[in-house]
């Protein structure tokens, strides 16, 4: 239930900071090519709300992930994540293209691969994915 | 209590063909390192096992004389959350530990089905966890695991039946690490205070209402195989905390949060009345599962 609380709390600080950016020109992910095909289909989604949505998502995971050190394993991330889009409502595979996107860059960066949290370099590591994410979803 | 719900065969003959083929056959051969470490201190393995276990704390009611096993399962259950949350090592929990195998394992792979009727012997559990192993409740091909049956446990542990073939080479790849036979408290509160686990098995039965401190009176015959899950040394009152294979089957005052089936037993009352009848053991370190892909579909 913390570990739920303190999403949610960077979530929200993710919200202020969205939307105080959504003015700035819109930002390419030059530096990231992994990143480009999320940036790609995520600009197809409509729904400003649901975009909105996916950026606190990930962002708000980068951030906690970057403070928390009570994790040992990067396993015990998504059961976290999964409690805090239900409650957002938010339903995984809604923009099945989008998923497929995210899977793909996921699997190219190692994702799938279980790994320790134990040391604060594999801390960083992994919060920089959610992190490189957040920016591939920021102000399209 | 009704005897289907016991099982421990008390025959210290077999227990000794045991002790004859394992490296460290007493503990106290090894014990020396760890002497005296546990002195003073209070160890909680039921905490362990409910923090590996993301709070799902096995809850395990024996249908049939399998009692042996389902002590050996807790153990298993505990040193496999020991080696996760203590030990850090990179495993994964997956579920609690299956018994029908254990239960078939101990009396055919092990025991050469030379018992009748139900039940079985510590020292057979404990070989066979280490000589083979024990797995997680699940799906094994088509051996279905994932729920307790009395029933295959006892089909399985007919004489010439056993552990199934295709199954056998799954359950080798996690075996406990080390047994080794225990016949005093204070090498348990040293075992347990470092991290191994205990099976205990005896003909002493036990009250089923706890007095206010949490403990239970000896009380009855119980041909009986069980699990201490903790040891609490600095309290005025020094003991163990014995888990019980029944459901709740007992009631009274608790402490330090114990799981429900269990009761805690004076030091001298577990090392006098059970663990000088010579088949409790101490298992250590598991071969346990390592984590699976990860899901990547997120978003």
């Amino acid at each position: 239930m913390n570990n739920k609380l303190v999403l949610i709390t960077v979530l929200v600080v993710g919200v202020v900071c969205y939307k105080n950016d959504t003015i700035a020109t819109p930002q390419v992910v030059a530096d990231d090519l992994k990143t480009s095909n999320v940036s790609q289909v995520f600009s197809n989604i409509q729904s400003k709300e649901d975009k909105l949505t996916i950026y606190k998502l990930f962002a708000g995971s980068a951030e906690y992930l970057k403070n928390c050190k009570s994790l040992q394993a990067t396993q015990q991330f998504d059961p976290i994540l999964g409690r805090v889009q239900s409650s957002y409502a938010w339903d995984r595979e809604k923009y099945p293209e989008f998923t497929d996107a995210v899977s793909e860059y996921l699997v190219s960066v190692g994702y799938n691969v279980p790994k320790p949290l134990t040391t604060d370099e594999q801390r960083k590591d992994f919060a920089n994915i959610f992190q490189s994410l957040a920016e591939a979803t920021k102000n399209e | 209590m009704n005897d289907m719900l016991q099982g421990w065969v008390d025959d210290p003959a077999k227990v000794e063909e045991i002790m004859n083929d394992l490296p460290f056959p007493v503990f106290q051969d090894v014990w020396q390192p760890i002497k005296g470490t546990g002195k003073n201190k209070k160890t909680l393995l039921y905490d362990y096992i409910r923090k590996a276990s993301g709070g799902k704390f096995p809850k395990r009611k024996q249908t049939v004389g399998d009692c042996v096993a389902q002590g050996a399962a807790y153990a298993v259950d505990a040193v496999k959350s020991v080696d996760i949350i203590l030990n850090k090592e990179f495993e994964e929990w997956v579920a609690e530990t299956a018994t029908e195998d254990i239960y078939a394992g101990s009396r055919v792979q092990i025991g050469n089905g030379r018992l009748r009727g139900d039940g079985s012997i510590g020292a057979w559990a404990a070989r066979y966890v280490n000589e083979y192993g024990a797995v997680p409740r699940g799906k094994y091909g088509n051996i279905d695991l994932t729920t307790y049956s009395g029933s295959k446990a006892r089909s399985w542990g007919r004489k010439g039946v056993g552990v199934p073939k295709s199954l056998l080479p799954i359950v080798k790849k996690h075996p406990v690490l080390t047994v080794s036979k225990v016949t005093t408290y204070e090498e348990v509160r040293d075992l347990i205070s470092n991290g191994y686990a205990v099976t205990i098995a005896s003909s002493q039965g036990f009250s089923s209402r706890r007095d206010s401190e949490g403990f239970a009176s000896p009380k009855g015959s119980w041909a009986h195989q069980m699990s201490i899950l903790a040891v609490d040394d600095e309290y005025k009152r020094p003991g163990v905390l014995v888990q019980n294979s029944w459901g709740k089957w007992n009631g009274g005052p608790k402490r330090h949060d114990q799981p429900d089936g269990s009761f805690w037993v004076d030091a001298e009352e577990i090392e006098k009345r059970i663990l000088k009848k010579g088949d409790s053991w101490a298992f250590s370190g598991y071969e346990g599962f390592k984590p699976r892909e990860l899901n990547t579909r997120i978003i």
